[in-house]
């Protein structure tokens, strides 16, 4: 009773925020500004059955998912290498604080002098993700419980039970944060790295197509696609950083 | 393998809390090192377990590795709190097999104990879970911080029992309050 309570409210927040939508684009008047959600929908509809869209979320879906994937396993990585040797944290560290603030914009004009456009959202992704997991990931491992690798150094634990038993309880919640806030901004960049970079058939040449013909409904749809599969892989992600918390509950 | 505690002392500033100690440990003759609060005997358990230098003298290991493991009871119980108590001796105490385990902890846990996150135990039952960790581990010495502490008169009758049929293989040191001395120990003052 309480969890269908909680979908009418949802519900409801959602129909007024559609609601809102429709009425500015009935008060704006202009197809080019701005259209509602229910042209939004007849333009997803109209792009649902051709090949071009597909491949299009195909390509983007595996090229961001590829840069997250490489970006996240980076940076967990670099952390536990920096959490050990404080002598490479120092190396890190200005490699970390220049991925954090260069514009994405440099990144992706480099990428294509370097590289081309075809794998330019997969880099730039790498590049936007590996700083978030590598700054969580070492605030989780600093922040271990000393009095635990005590505990572990007089019982010689080996590294797989250290890492089982203190670090990935302690890392857990850090990595969730951080993976849920690094898949949202890793479509983000890569999306736009896209709409700078025009590789062909992806969302962002996508995009920027449909900006040159000046149709919005395409680009809310598009843009709709990207918010859908950005959400989609933060919950699958959420779902298996908790689901591994469930696993080790049920060794036990 | 024996332990040789020789002249430890040491200082934090112009505290001394040790002043040449001296003592042996070995299997069969387990050493209680006992003291009024704030005399010591944490710093010297942490001394022989290599987790703080002494300021002059030794520690000596003989007639085993030159880096030993240990079996230890801190006085903090330090369990992985997402884990059971059976999960928790396997991380800590190596490659024992679940049952074992399981029917080591049952020697000193109720049943229903065994098998809860230890994060649900009483306090009571943790520092029981704690003292079957570090017999059940293959340290070459066991090391125990106040292993009685917070446990009744009853349940602590039951844990010297087990120490002193556990530990008969290896060298084992407590550090415990007057009270708490097992009359099966050698006693060693700090003061």
């Amino acid at each position: 009773m309480r969890r269908r309570g909680r979908l009418l409210k949802k519900a409801a927040i959602a129909v007024f925020w559609l609601a809102l939508w429709q009425l500015l684009a009935a008060l704006v008047n202009n197809k080019v500004l701005i259209v509602g959600p229910y042209e939004t929908l007849l333009a997803l509809i109209a792009m649902l059955p051709t090949a071009a869209f597909w491949r299009a979320v195909l390509n983007s879906l595996l090229r961001i998912t590829a840069g997250f994937c490489i970006g996240g396993l980076l940076g967990v990585l670099l952390a536990f290498c920096a959490c050990f040797s404080p002598l490479l944290r120092e190396v890190f560290s200005p490699f970390v604080s220049a991925m954090k603030a260069v514009p994405v914009a440099s990144f992706v004009i480099l990428v294509l002098i370097w590289a081309g456009s075809a794998m330019l959202s997969l880099f730039v992704t790498t590049v936007v993700v590996l700083p978030i997991l590598y700054i969580n990931t070492l605030e989780g491992l600093l922040a271990t419980d000393r009095k635990l690798l005590e505990l572990a150094a007089v019982y010689h634990m080996p590294f797989p039970a250290r890492l089982r038993g203190i670090y990935l309880p302690q890392l857990r919640p850090h990595l969730v944060g951080a993976a849920q806030l690094a898949c949202g901004m890793a479509w983000k960049s890569g999306v736009a790295a896209e709409v700078i970079g025009q590789p062909l058939a992806s969302l962002g040449n996508e995009l920027y197509r449909a900006k040159i013909y000046l149709e919005t409904d395409r680009i809310l749809a598009v843009t709709a696609v990207t918010v859908f599969l950005s959400w989609l892989l933060e919950r699958l992600l959420g779902l298996a950083l908790r689901g591994g918390k469930r696993r080790e509950e049920g060794k036990k | 393998m024996t332990v040789d505690v020789r002249d430890v002392s040491k200082d934090y500033g112009t505290l001394r809390v040790l002043r040449g100690l001296s003592f042996r440990a070995e299997p069969g003759r387990p050493v209680a090192v006992t003291g009024p609060s704030g005399s010591g005997k944490t710093t010297l358990l942490r001394i022989v377990m290599g987790l703080e230098s002494p300021d002059a003298g030794s520690v000596v290991f003989s007639g085993g590795p030159p880096k030993p493991r240990f079996g230890a009871v801190f006085q903090e119980d330090r369990l992985f709190e997402d884990f059971d108590a059976v999960t928790n001796l396997r991380l800590a105490a190596g490659s024992a097999r679940r049952e074992e385990i399981r029917a080591e902890l049952l020697k000193l846990l109720p049943e229903d104990a065994v098998s809860k996150p230890v994060s649900s135990l009483s306090g009571g039952q943790r520092r029981r879970a704690a003292i079957v960790r570090a017999i059940i581990s293959p340290g070459d010495v066991l090391i125990m911080d106040e292993p009685f502490a917070g446990l009744d008169a009853e349940n602590t009758r039951l844990a010297m029992e087990y120490l002193r049929e556990s530990s008969l293989s290896r060298p084992l040191i407590l550090a415990v309050h007057e009270k708490d001395v097992p009359p099966w120990c050698e006693r060693v003052s700090v003061e």
